[in-house]
């Protein structure tokens, strides 16, 4: 499904910053894989590449063999709103819209009868437990109500593989459940295939493969087992071992 | 700026009061960018207050900064004027058809006024800037939120309806007025179309785009999603703009539409009423008259101009038992003249005469027909009256049959008149100069004969009205750039809301039809509704204006708002194509 061949970014600008370097990372379809690294350490870069946000300076990006770099900018456009969501660090919505406006975008740009938005739009807003705020403007929402509503927009659609960086930041831990169970359920139900981006190794651990990434590099994965339990300890163990940024406190929550 | 020795008084009291307002909409640009932009730079200045800076710091900061730009600005533009001017210039000496040049000089003393009361101009505004911010809470309460700019804006219902009315109200008035309207009515008419249109933008635009969003079927449509969803906001918040830029428009385009109309007047008249390029008019016992009219054949076959030669004679005669004289022509010249001059011919039986009166004489027959004169020993039965432009500058004429013509001998005096009919009169220019000069100063005094010109006629009268016209060009020319730049600032205002908004459709996944087609809706709404209410108060004014000088103003008119509406959709087109350029630059695109 995904496949990404010695992938390297390179920011450059008056000092040259490598973000991302000679990244081989094979993803099956249907899979659901954790990112997991320090702040700074590329995760943010690698989706941007994989969604062609951003040109990668070294290697390439496949998804379902074909590059979508090098896709003509409408195709490309047209790949984003069909085949995939996008849920980025700082949400993305529009703030001269309503919740539920944001939330049918993909669908009304590839012109659904209003009917079937309206529909899907309080299905997937229900699932999310923002059901009641979809007529509020954007900036009339919390940021875990925001953040929700950008997942809501990422989903509605259906789309083969979902990006998802950091979409439990804002979330106390039982709604970070939720939010994970709805994955969960699209995950199955859909099949499609998921890239989730966190520092929560609560949320981590409802994966069933987590890659670490340390400044830039694949630092080590790991595969989830019987026991989840078990495979959150893992995630544990290999966070404090990289160092950088360990949640120590997390280390309750699945208790 | 210009103070050409060549202006008159009336010129120039224009000229300043052009000035003056050229000024006071400097004021008011300044005023309206000045506060655009410290609302775009909200966020920062809160954020700099939320981490200890004073307001009084914050004021002072702004102060230094827009006396900065004050500073750039106004070097800038004087630099930038100077070549300007020069390209007025140029230009008006040919759309007005100036013989003279407008020169050029270095104005020393009006660059140091304009560079210092712009300085305080700025000064002045920014001082105000700053003590308009302690209006706004968020000097006092950097943190709170603002509740006011992310509410859908209102529009009542019947505001919005009441545009409309007080449009068609206007006009209906101004449509309705007497022959001498007073002071009064001419107010009302102005403030009601200003009403009218105020709320147009205000409240008819936002009701407008609010029924379409209340559709959902519609407004769900695809695009319609993200073209609607702010426009209402923009809307509003371009209301005052928006106003201010339809009223300069239409006073651009009245200012050079009367321009239009009036050059068109004159040459039309002129032309009109006098139908042959050349005329030759030669009293009895002059003697140059063979030479003369060879000269000009020869002038015009020299300058390859075909040309067809006329010819009448008309008698002068006392009338019985009067001081005054009549001029007769006999009906074979006339006619011959008419046919020529696309006139209808006449043919008088007897002693019938049909009189050609002239608009401007006070001559012995004035009036309609009926009426008998007696000249030497015939009665003479005026028949009809009968309009028809064949010489110039002559007073009114009686047409009679060739055989009473010849009867009529105890003249005072003959005149033979030699017309040249060519096709088209404007070529004869070249010719016009050269005879002129050839046969010296003519018309007034003992000479004995006058030569002619329509062409010279006309420049002459051009050089006459130059000054005013020259003057409703220039306020012309310069109300229709300020309110492109207004436009172009309002639209440049939005930019940024715009590249954040297309940058996350990017992510989502937007084609690049789908972008420009956004974009050039959005900008067609902005840029073209404001010009279409100006074009249309203006066709109004231009009508208004045709009833009071009684000549058909459709073609000027016509040309005018035409030449505006192409300059304005190449506008449209550089704008937009800037503006869309722009915005994909900032969506990180692979
Ligand atoms: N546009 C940019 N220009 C230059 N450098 C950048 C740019 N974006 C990111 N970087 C740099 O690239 C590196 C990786 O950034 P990235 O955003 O991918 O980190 P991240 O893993 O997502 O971090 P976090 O967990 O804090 O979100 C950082 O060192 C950052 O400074
Ligand atoms: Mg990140």
């Amino acid at each position: 499904m995904l496949q990404l061949n010695r992938l390297g970014k390179v920011y450059g600008g008056s000092i040259l910053c490598t973000a991302l370097k000679d990244i081989d990372l094979t993803v099956d379809r249907g899979e659901f894989l954790g990112i997991m690294g320090p702040s700074g350490s590329g995760k943010t870069t690698l989706l941007r590449l994989i969604a062609a946000l951003d040109v990668p300076t070294s290697g390439e990006v496949l998804i379902d063999g074909r590059n979508p770099h090098l896709l003509p900018r409408n195709e490309l456009a047209r790949f984003r709103r069909r085949e995939l969501g996008l849920v980025l660090q700082d949400f993305n919505l529009l703030d001269t819209m309503t919740v539920e406006e944001n939330i049918v975008m993909p669908l009304a740009l590839e012109g659904v009868q209003y009917g079937e938005m309206a529909e899907k739009a309080a299905m997937v807003a229900d699932q999310l437990g923002i059901g009641n705020i979809l007529h509020k403007r954007v900036h009339e929402i919390s940021g875990g109500q925001a953040q929700r509503a950008a997942i809501a927009r990422a989903i509605i659609h259906g789309p083969g593989m979902l990006l998802c960086d950091e979409i439990t930041g804002n979330l106390d831990s039982k709604s970070s459940q939720g939010v994970m169970e709805v994955l969960e359920a699209v995950h199955q139900t859909d099949g499609a295939t998921i890239l989730l981006v966190t520092h929560d190794p609560m949320v981590a651990s409802y994966c069933r493969r987590v890659v670490f990434i340390k400044d830039g590099q694949l630092y080590n994965e790991i595969i989830c087992g019987e026991n989840r339990q078990h495979f959150f300890q893992r995630i544990m163990d290999t966070l404090s071992l990289m160092g950088g940024n360990i949640h120590d406190r997390m280390a309750f929550r699945l208790s | 700026m210009l103070t050409a020795p060549v202006m008159d008084t009336k010129v120039a009291a224009g000229f300043h009061l052009a000035e003056t307002v050229i000024y006071l909409f400097s004021v008011l640009f300044i005023w309206f960018s000045m506060r655009a932009f410290l609302k775009s730079r909200e966020h920062q200045f809160k954020l700099f207050l939320t981490f200890g800076m004073t307001p009084g710091q914050l004021k002072l900061m702004i102060f230094l900064e827009h006396m900065l730009i004050g500073l750039i600005g106004t070097m800038t533009g004087l630099t930038l004027s100077l070549s300007f001017v020069k390209m007025v210039l140029l230009i008006a000496e040919n759309v007005v058809g100036l013989d003279f040049r407008l020169y050029f000089y270095f104005p020393m003393k009006a660059l140091a006024l304009t560079f210092g009361a712009f300085i305080a101009l700025f000064a002045v505004l920014s001082v105000c800037a700053g003590l308009f911010l302690d209006r706004e809470r968020w000097i006092l309460f950097p943190q709170q939120w603002n509740k006011q700019s992310s509410k859908e804006p209102n529009a009542s219902r019947p505001l919005a309806v009441s545009a409309p009315i007080f449009l068609a109200g206007g006009y209906g008035m101004a449509l309705s007025l007497p022959e001498s309207p007073s002071t009064f009515m001419i107010v009302c008419v102005v403030v009601s179309e200003a009403i009218g249109t105020y709320f147009l933008f205000d409240q008819l635009g936002v009701c407008i785009i609010h029924t379409y969003k209340r559709n959902r079927h519609f407004f769900w449509r695809r695009t319609n999603l993200l073209l609607l969803s702010d426009l209402a906001n923009r809307m509003k918040d371009c209301a005052r703009t928006l106003f201010m830029i339809s009223i300069l428009f239409m006073i651009a385009m009245t200012a050079i539409g009367m321009m239009a109309g009036y050059q068109g007047m004159i040459k039309n008249r002129i032309s009109q009423e006098n139908p042959f390029a050349l005329v030759y008019a030669s009293s009895s016992g002059n003697m140059r008259e063979t030479k003369d009219v060879a000269e000009i054949e020869r002038a015009l076959e020299e300058h390859g101009i075909p040309f067809q030669r006329l010819q009448a004679t008309i008698k002068e005669l006392p009338i019985a038992k009067s001081n005054n004289s009549l001029r007769i022509i006999p009906a074979s010249e006339f006619n011959a003249i008419a046919r020529a001059a696309g006139n209808v011919a006449v043919a008088p039986t007897g002693t019938q005469a049909i009189l050609v009166p002239n608009d401007d004489s006070q001559g012995p027959v004035q009036g309609t027909g009926g009426s008998t004169l007696r000249v030497g020993l015939l009665a003479l039965q005026v028949t009809g009256v009968m309009e028809a432009y064949s010489f110039p500058d002559f007073d009114s004429y009686l047409v009679v049959s060739d055989d009473v013509y010849a009867l009529l001998n105890d003249y005072t005096r003959k005149v033979s008149f030699h017309l040249f009919d060519v096709d088209d009169w404007r070529q004869t220019e070249g010719v016009a100069r050269q005879l002129k000069q050839r046969f010296g100063p003519t018309g007034e005094g003992k000479v004995d004969f006058t030569f002619f010109s329509l062409t010279y006629t006309l420049g002459k009268i051009r050089q006459v009205y130059g000054g005013s016209l020259f003057a409703l060009f220039f306020i012309g020319a310069v109300f229709f750039a300020a309110s492109w730049s207004f436009l172009y600032f309002r639209l440049y205002t939005n930019l940024q809301e715009d590249q954040r908004k297309f940058a996350v459709m990017n992510t989502i996944g937007l084609t690049d039809q789908e972008l420009s087609k956004v974009i050039t809706l959005q900008l067609i709404l902005l840029i073209f509704t404001p010009f279409f209410v100006a074009l249309v108060h203006s066709s109004f004014a231009m009508m208004i204006l045709q009833h009071a000088i009684q000549y058909n103003l459709m073609k000027e008119t016509m040309a005018v708002l035409g030449a505006f509406l192409t300059a304005h959709v190449f506008y449209f087109a550089a704008v937009r194509s800037a503006y869309v350029k722009r915005v994909k630059q900032s969506i990180t695109y692979p």
